[in-house]
């Protein structure tokens, strides 16, 4: 072997060496990183305005939803408070604090339909069309016209 | 001319001594901040119309993060003046809901302590028909307010106008008017506060402006919920004025 055909040799070897780290670098990367969750909501809405954003006090005395379960939570009312329009997410931060979440959307939602069902007739029937739904420790619950399709988009990016 | 000048300088401080400094006669009007520091950690109970009030506020504070900075709220849609002066859970109807469970609302207070609580309600309850009624409802509050939160001052908030068209069937406007005059008496008797919003949604004629409504009925829009901030804020002062309270900030 001439000092020519040596260095082609070396050449070789560095590139397939790199290949097989940018391989198997590929292999163990993260799944992408989700987006944050105001933006996977908004993205799945089919009509994100006059929303409001209600504070993490407000999951907490209303739902009873404690910022030690989620590693992010997002609560939005329809600024006219009487359409029933909501919508409350999480990212729990275990299986076990999903599950608290998830009861505590039932439970809200059960009180919702109890509040609005002999006093706002289009809210009680938005609410009884809504569910709680979740996807690996992200927990939705959409009230709204489209509730069914916005809560698929927004799982989908979970 | 010299002595003209002496002459008028005299006359100004003769003036001045007989008629002190505006200053000491009537108190300066207090920033907003400052008077919305007053409702810090307060906390304000009601029905559909009270949870606009939340929702407005989150709006604000969307725009300003120390806009009523602090302030929580227990609402519940159709919630009743009757529901609020129980001291256990009504059931198949609504009640307050607490982190998550449904509470009345002296236990809620016995649990949050705040430093005052704000109240309005009695549109559910029709409860310019049963006026002494609804007062006997506002005292039991007081009582059980005393009882589970001594230290909580309670202060009612006038039931707010109706339009013409809620009126069809009765005169509600009367009756609310009515009912707000003996709450008014009753607060005065038993020392609790009370907050006229009523006044400054009226049209001319006594029914909620159509310029304030959201809904034709009772439930105001943005405008109307900005008047009812305008209410508190002058509440504070009037707070400030009487000397019963005065800002942190303020020497």
């Amino acid at each position: 072997m001439n000092k020519k055909h040596g260095l082609w040799l070396i050449a070789l070897l560095l590139i397939a060496v790199t290949l097989a780290g940018c391989q198997s670098s590929t292999e163990n990367a993260p799944e992408a990183a989700a987006l944050p969750l105001r933006e996977a909501i908004e993205s799945a809405l089919t009509d994100k305005e006059n929303l409001v954003a209600y504070t993490a006090d407000d999951l907490t005395d209303l739902m009873g939803i404690l910022p030690e379960d989620y590693t992010e939570a997002l609560f939005l009312m329809g600024s006219d408070s009487l359409s029933g329009r909501e919508i409350i997410a999480a990212r729990a931060k275990d299986s076990a604090s999903l599950k608290k979440i998830t009861e505590a959307l039932n439970n809200y939602l059960a009180q919702r339909q109890q509040e609005t069902r002999n006093y706002l007739p289009d809210a009680y029937k938005l609410q009884t069309q809504a569910k709680v739904e979740t996807k690996n420790l992200t927990a939705v619950l959409i009230v709204g016209a489209h509730s069914a399709e916005e809560t698929k988009a927004f799982l989908a990016g979970e | 001319m010299k002595k003209l000048t002496v002459l008028f300088m005299l006359l100004v401080l003769a003036v001045c001594s007989v008629f002190p400094a505006g200053s000491e006669t009537a108190m300066e009007r207090l920033t907003d901040e400052q008077l919305v520091s007053y409702y810090n950690n307060s906390v304000f109970v009601g029905d559909s119309i009270t949870a606009q009030l939340l929702v407005y506020v989150r709006e604000q504070q969307q725009k300003d993060s120390h806009f009523f900075e602090g302030v929580k709220f227990l609402t519940a849609q159709s919630y009743f003046l009757y529901t609020a002066s129980r001291k256990n859970l009504r059931s198949g109807a609504a009640n307050l809901k607490y982190r998550g469970r449904e509470m009345p609302l002296c236990a809620i207070l016995k649990e949050m302590k705040p430093p005052k609580a704000f109240i309005l309600l009695g549109v559910n309850d029709y409860i310019g028909e049963q006026i002494e009624k609804g007062i006997g409802y506002d005292e039991r509050i007081l009582d059980l307010a005393a009882e589970y939160s001594p230290d909580t001052e309670i202060i009612f908030e006038s039931l707010t106008p109706v339009t013409p068209a809620f009126c069809r069937k009765k005169d509600y406007r009367t009756l609310w008017d009515e009912y707000n005059k003996a709450l008014k008496d009753m607060c005065e008797t038993r020392g609790a506060g009370y907050v006229d919003i009523a006044s400054r949604l009226k049209d001319e004629d006594g029914y909620l402006h159509k310029d304030y409504s959201s809904d034709g009925k009772y439930h105001l829009n943005p405008k109307g919920l900005k008047l009812w901030i305008d209410a508190l804020l002058d509440y504070a002062q009037t707070q400030y004025e009487l000397g019963l309270w005065a800002p942190e900030d303020h020497v």
